[in-house]
């Protein structure tokens, strides 16, 4: 099993209030990875730490199987960029902006730049500084795609966008991933955005990984059981126990991994089922969120 | 620390060690010379130490000049000093070259904290002999003594020599108590703002440079060397001049009085050409032509100040003015003001060094 | 390589191109000024010399600020394209961080070269426009030489200023503000010494790196 991203007890400190503590990332080769949190999880500060834009307090960083910051630049040739905010020079026209892109990378597709130019239907001569947000959004995905890198990171790539653009940018990203088996690490506060693309989910909150998984695992594994009665104190779980709350008629349990035969388990425990709840991913996400920051209080 | 800071540090935290209190009794002339980021000050002091040298270089080779200006001084005065100051005097008149030996021969330098020795002046030595005053040699130091006693000297045969030279020979007679002979002209000394004959000169008339060098002798100076609109800008911009109730004619427009009123008052100088560019002219004579060629100029007492030293050179006059002008302009480029590898080098070091800074920036480390 | 000079300069040509124009057309201009400024004063026939070696002194007094004018204003724009966009794109790039260092600092140095080509070709211009008397010479080449090492001196500040992250800048600023403090502090104890005048006699006095900007800027001498 390789991974295209590796990280080992990754720390960084960004002020006195917000820390990355202890990430441990770990994205196989050709995953499609979402990269979940809320606002201010540190969402784009890891991403700017795997990238070498800035330089970690602790630990270690591979992409690609290369070492960050050491072979930074070898790594940048085979990875594409969006980052959460435009970054491009304003005054060039999306034509020269291309031009000026491919200059950097060998294994640039000026064919597929000009393809995709015209499948997003953006104008060649116009000056950056006076496309839509949806145009930027189209050129920045246009640019990381033509590279033809191995790993795409992509930092809330459709935040701001309309549905339609939305659209077109994840079109292009699954036609180019059944194409390559590249890997994408996309970052995103939607989650209902990263279900339809992602086949793995990591959970990032205040600067912490709270849980890593597949998707298939994140979407049908996390359900909200109530119960009449508690099974009798046991550690020998199948599943995880995200969180509990007692109320006047019973338990509510939020479980994680949960499958339908560990019905069972309850009977046996001596515990009574009065309800199975399905939580969408929203629901899930919060359950988590809120389970680890009252283990982290 | 980052690498841009770490460089600034270096470049100027040993500034003030490497200059101490440099400040401290430098005066206040050379600060501001400095402070001009002008090469000029640095020109100077080289040319000072160039010249000083081979004046010490004269008197080492002439170690019998001492005797050749016999002068009379306290017994007070030490006479070491004495010697040598006698001796700096004597390279000076040499550098010169316009004073004759017999001339030398035939007065007594007194020191004039020495001149209550009549009974020594009356003896059979100083007979006959001339007596020029100078001084005081008492608690002077030898570079004071040296051109007090040269200046004499030459005070003294200057007033040996024709009206016309008397008249038209600096002050000093070129030479300055503390430096040599002065070299050369910047063209700013050819041209003041009234003289349009300078600029002529400058331009490389030698028409213009023998009436403003006042070489030529002419019957009416003022009328020959100077256009009437010259000399009402001149009153113009004199205050001396404006106050005076004669040069309101020649304010108001009239030519004839700007003329009669220049012969009248003397104004401006009937000879435009400053002292340092008059001292220029027997500088580049001697350096031309030997220092003999002064000595015949000063000596010929017919024809103008022109025709005398073209005979003394040997060479016609407008070639005098014209080996003069060239050769001044020369001697007046400062060194250095050329930009050479030395000039460049330090900005070319300090850019490369600002570069590997940069690439040490914190964020592109 | 090349490719990616190109396109930097290009690039950087298309940010900074207004005022590298203006620059060009005053560095252009002011030595026929000088030769020129004098056309309209009263001058008697041979005056003329005295007239625009006048002006090629006064316009030699500009020349030094227009070399700082462009050197600062090359090394502002060598890094406002990236700063507008917090470096990300930059940074972003896969290219070894000195070298990408390296280009801005060339594509700028190059830039800055087109205000002395345009003083060069109007130095040539007002030299061949008046006769030189002999002794007198023409220095366009020297002049435009010197105003270019003084343009990349100043720029060479300018860029690694630029490029400092704000702590550093913070600290260079702080450095030049404590040595201007310490001359307060020295005239309030009554004490005879400028630090302020040793470090500027230090930088502009050879081998100061400052020195470039004295020495001789007329463009007529002898």
């Amino acid at each position: 099993m390789s991974y295209a991203i590796e990280t080992h007890g990754l720390r960084y400190r960004a002020s006195r209030t917000f820390e990355i503590r202890d990430l441990d990332l770990a994205v196989r080769e050709g995953a499609i990875y979402g990269f979940l949190g809320p606002n201010g999880a540190g969402k784009t500060t890891t991403i700017q730490l795997l990238l070498g834009q800035l330089r970690p307090h602790g630990g270690a960083i591979a992409v690609l199987g290369r070492r960050v910051p050491k072979d930074l630049p070898e790594i940048l040739a085979e990875a594409g960029y969006v980052p959460e905010r435009p970054h491009l020079y304003p005054y060039l026209s999306v034509r020269e902006a291309i031009r000026y892109h491919a200059a950097f990378y060998r294994s640039f597709d000026a064919a597929y730049a000009d393809e995709l130019l015209g499948n997003f239907r953006l104008p060649g001569d116009q000056r950056l500084s006076r496309l839509s947000k949806g145009e930027m959004g189209k050129l920045h995905m246009l640019l990381v795609l033509a590279q033809r890198p191995r790993l795409l990171v992509l930092d809330e790539p459709t935040d701001g966008l309309d549905p339609v653009v939305r659209r077109d940018v994840l079109s292009a990203l699954l036609a180019f991933c059944s194409q390559r088996a590249a890997t994408v690490f996309i970052s995103s506060h939607l989650v209902h955005e990263l279900e339809r693309v992602c086949d793995w989910v990591g959970l990032l909150d205040l600067g912490r990984l709270v849980a890593e998984m597949p998707m298939e695992a994140f979407k049908n594994g996390i359900k909200r059981i109530r119960l009449g009665r508690a099974p009798a104190a046991t550690d020998e779980r199948p599943f995880e126990l995200v969180s509990r709350d007692a109320g006047a008629g019973g338990e509510t349990w939020v479980v994680r991994g949960w499958q339908p035969a560990m019905v069972q388990w309850f009977s046996g425990a001596g515990g009574e089922i009065r309800e199975v709840e399905d939580l969408d991913l929203e629901d899930g996400f919060v359950e988590l969120l809120r389970a680890a920051r009252s283990r982290g209080a | 620390m980052c690498r841009l800071v770490l460089v600034l540090l270096v470049l100027l935290v040993p500034a003030p060690l490497l200059f101490g209190q440099a400040s401290r009794g430098a005066d206040s002339r050379d600060r501001r010379l400095l402070l001009r980021a002008d090469s000029l000050l640095v020109w100077h002091r080289s040319r000072r130490l160039a010249a000083g040298e081979a004046q010490r270089l004269a008197m080492r080779a002439r170690p019998e000049s001492v005797e050749r200006l016999d002068a009379l001084v306290p017994g007070a005065a030490r006479h070491d000093s004495v010697h040598a100051g006698l001796d700096s005097a004597w390279a000076l008149l040499v550098e010169l070259g316009a004073v004759p030996d017999a001339f030398l021969g035939s007065l007594v330098l007194v020191a004039r904290d020495a001149e209550d020795t009549a009974a020594a002046l009356a003896g059979a030595r100083y007979a006959g002999r001339g007596r020029v005053v100078f001084g005081p040699v008492a608690h002077s130091g030898p570079v004071a003594i040296g051109s007090a006693a040269a200046l004499a000297v030459l005070r003294a045969y200057r007033q040996t020599l024709d009206a016309e030279w008397r008249a038209w020979l600096p002050a000093d007679y070129g030479l300055r108590r503390s430096e040599p002979l002065s070299d050369g002209l910047s063209w700013r000394d050819f041209s003041p703002a009234w003289s349009v004959a300078g600029a002529g000169c400058l331009a490389g008339s030698a028409s213009a440079c023998r009436h403003w060098l006042g070489l030529d002798r002419e019957p009416d100076p003022y009328a020959a060397r100077f256009l009437p609109a010259e000399l009402r800008g001149y009153y113009e911009r004199d205050w001396w001049s404006r106050g005076q109730s004669r040069s309101r004619a020649c304010l108001a427009g009239s030519d004839v009085a700007c003329v009669a009123f220049a012969r009248e008052s003397g104004r401006p100088p009937v000879v435009a050409a400053g002292n340092a560019a008059r001292r220029s002219v027997l500088r580049a004579v001697r350096e031309i032509h030997g220092p003999q060629a002064i000595a015949r100029a000063l000596a010929d007492t017919s024809g103008s100040l022109g025709e005398r030293l073209a005979r003394a050179s040997g060479v016609p006059e407008d070639s005098v003015v014209m080996q003069w002008r060239r050769w001044s302009l020369g001697q007046g480029r400062p060194t250095g003001s050329r930009l050479g590898g030395r000039e460049a080098l330090p900005a070319l070091l300090f850019a490369g060094l600002l570069l590997f800074a940069a690439s040490g920036s914190g964020r592109w480390r | 390589m090349w490719t990616m000079l190109k396109q930097v300069l290009y690039a950087q040509w298309l940010a900074s191109r207004t005022p590298v124009v203006l620059l060009a057309l005053l560095g252009f201009a002011l030595p026929l000024f000088a030769v020129y400024w004098g056309s309209g004063l009263e001058a008697a026939g041979t005056a003329g010399v005295a007239v625009w070696m006048a002006g090629s002194e006064s316009i030699a007094a500009l020349l030094p600020y227009l070399a700082l004018l462009v050197g600062v204003a090359a090394g502002f724009m060598a890094w406002s394209p990236d700063h507008a966009g917090h470096h990300v794109y930059a940074l972003s790039l896969p290219v070894p961080r000195p070298l990408f260092v390296a280009l801005r600092f060339v594509v700028g140095a190059a830039l800055s070269c087109v205000p002395a080509v345009a003083l060069l070709a109007g130095a040539l211009i007002a030299g061949l426009s008046v006769s030189l008397p002999d002794g007198l010479h023409a220095y366009p080449f020297q002049l435009t030489v010197r105003f270019l090492f003084a343009t990349l001196t100043i720029y060479s500040i300018i860029f690694a200023l630029a490029i400092a992250t704000r702590r550093a800048q913070l600290l260079t600023a702080g450095i030049i503000g404590g040595v201007l403090f310490a001359d307060v502090l020295l005239a309030a104890l009554s004490v005879d010494y400028s630090v302020t005048s040793q470090v500027l006699l230090w930088l502009t006095v050879w081998p100061g790196p400052l020195s470039i900007l004295g020495g001789s800027w007329a463009l007529f001498d002898v």
